[in-house]
């Protein structure tokens, strides 16, 4: 079973890549959604801080 | 005819203000012919023969000097607020296009007609040979239609000049090899047949690219 | 989210899970090894999937731009925007996968092979366009210009396949990729693998098409905030 090492290093590069993707784009949907938390809270404080 | 009226009037635009200061010209065959000087420092240390190379460094030298034409071409607008200038003419855009793409394609031949001679003398080879320049018009022709598109979406962007280069040169590819080949058979020698195929490729790929070009330049330029 | 929209994503990822575990199997314990080039070719149920995943990101990519410029909704651009970025990752995937793969069996890193050079070039394109999209700030402009990018650069992707292929029949070709017809049970690992890869291809561009509506709200948000000035907002 030669070149196993490669077979393993080719399978091991496509997962980490698309993980790797995702994990970016789960990092920013957390950033977004605090942000938009952050906003809606300051919002929601404006309307009820003026009535 | 407003189409070529408009066309006339952008090209001769063009023209005039390159005729006050004759920069475009001149720092392309500058530039072109400091890269095939490079190139030849860089090559001659290992190539038994440089007529070898010739072809590919030719294109090379064109290419990288073709970027820096198509960059000013809307450079030049943009710093003088000319864009808004030219969106307000009562014509389809698909005309500043073409009257920018016959301005850049006139000073790469011009800046060519410089460098073709001094290019011979330092690889040896004969440039006088009609296949030959009709190579250079349609490689010329085919690399500033896909780059004048570019350069009017590249101008628009924080990095400015360096995005021009990254995008062209991929869609460029096609053009460059054709020229390069044809070039480089010509140079060679080859029977006119073989040369012609190559040639008659590169013809499609200049129309292929004109075609988009003017399909997609109002988008490019409007507001 | 809609009870009928959270359901069928539930489903694609489910589906999407099952499909690469059934691919992993015949992947791993079904096929068996390829004659010559050993275990090594089992890269090519990976490899050529990804292959397909990037030109069919590439072709959906150039319908939502053709899409935009006629409709100009911004949606079509989100999706055309998400698919280019599944795009670049997968064609990675591809360059380095074959690169992999070429290593033990041609002894080299790399070949200027008309299919792998196309596949360089319009990766180099395609990761220009993205960032060219970084370096525009109007949000219509940034739509259009990728739109534009998106339909030239599809367009091109046979034309320059053509061209590399032209110049390289001239030369001699070391290696020929497609040799004898293929054995059955390779097809069907294969095309279980095309199928996983597809599917995970749709995943991908839901999560990300999400992501740029959570953008397109958070920016609407601010724009109101704004536009109200309330103490404590930037």
């Amino acid at each position: 079973m030669k070149n196993l090492g490669y077979l393993f290093a080719a399978y091991t590069f496509i997962w980490i890549a698309i993980l790797a993707y995702v994990y970016i784009l789960a990092q920013r949907q957390r950033n977004l959604e605090r942000e938009i938390k952050t906003l809606r809270q300051i919002w929601e404080r404006k309307i009820n801080g003026s009535e | 005819m407003n189409f070529w009226r408009g066309i006339i009037a952008i090209l001769r635009k063009d023209v005039l203000t390159e005729l006050r200061s004759k920069e475009t010209v001149s720092t392309l065959s500058v530039f072109a012919l400091l890269v095939v000087v490079i190139f030849n420092f860089a090559f001659e240390l290992r190539v038994d023969n440089v007529r070898q190379i010739a072809p590919g460094v030719l294109w090379v030298a064109l290419a990288f000097a073709g970027v820096l034409a198509f960059n000013r071409s809307f450079l030049l607008e943009r710093e003088g607020g000319c864009m808004e200038g030219l969106r307000l003419m009562p014509m389809e855009r698909s005309v500043i296009y073409v009257g920018k793409l016959l301005a850049n394609i006139l000073f790469m031949l011009l800046a060519e007609a410089i460098i073709l001679p001094i290019f011979a003398a330092l690889f040896d080879v004969p440039i006088l040979n009609a296949a030959l320049w009709m190579v250079i018009v349609l490689g010329t022709i085919g690399f500033a239609a896909a780059g004048t598109l570019f350069a009017a979406m590249a101008v628009n962007t924080r990095a400015r000049e360096v995005m021009l280069p990254i995008l062209l040169f991929p869609i460029a590819v096609p053009v460059l090899i054709a020229s390069t080949k044809s070039t480089a058979q010509i140079l060679d020698g080859q029977p006119l047949f073989e040369i012609y195929a190559w040639i008659r490729l590169l013809l499609a790929f200049d129309v292929i690219f004109i075609v988009l070009a003017l399909l997609s330049f109002e988008h490019v330029l409007e507001e | 989210m809609g009870k009928v929209k959270e359901n069928s994503w539930q489903l694609l990822i489910a589906m999407t899970a099952l499909s690469i575990t059934i691919s992993l199997y015949l992947i791993f314990l079904y096929v068996p090894s390829e004659r010559i080039m050993g275990i090594v070719q089992r890269i090519f149920y990976f490899h050529v999937p990804s292959a397909w995943v990037g030109f069919l990101a590439f072709f959906v990519a150039f319908l939502c731009g053709i899409r935009y410029l006629a409709r100009r909704e911004a949606r079509w651009d989100a999706v055309g925007n998400a698919s280019i970025e599944i795009g670049v990752l997968f064609s990675t995937i591809v360059l380095v996968s074959g690169s992999i793969w070429a290593r033990p069996v041609w002894n080299t890193w790399w070949t200027w092979d008309p299919r792998l050079t196309t596949t360089l070039v319009m990766w180099l394109y395609y990761v220009a366009s993205l960032l060219l999209r970084q370096m525009v700030e109007d949000k219509e402009r940034k739509a259009r210009f990728s739109a534009v990018l998106s339909i030239v650069g599809f367009i091109n992707v046979p034309v320059v396949f053509l061209a590399i292929r032209l110049w390289r029949t001239i030369h001699p070709v070391l290696f020929t990729t497609e040799g004898a017809a293929i054995e059955p049970s390779m097809l069907l690992t294969l095309l279980s693998s095309l199928l996983s890869f597809t599917l995970l291809y749709f995943c991908l561009l839901l999560i990300r098409v999400g992501l740029a509506s959570l953008e397109d709200e958070l920016n609407n948000l601010k724009l109101l905030s704004t536009l109200h000035r309330p103490e404590g907002v930037e």
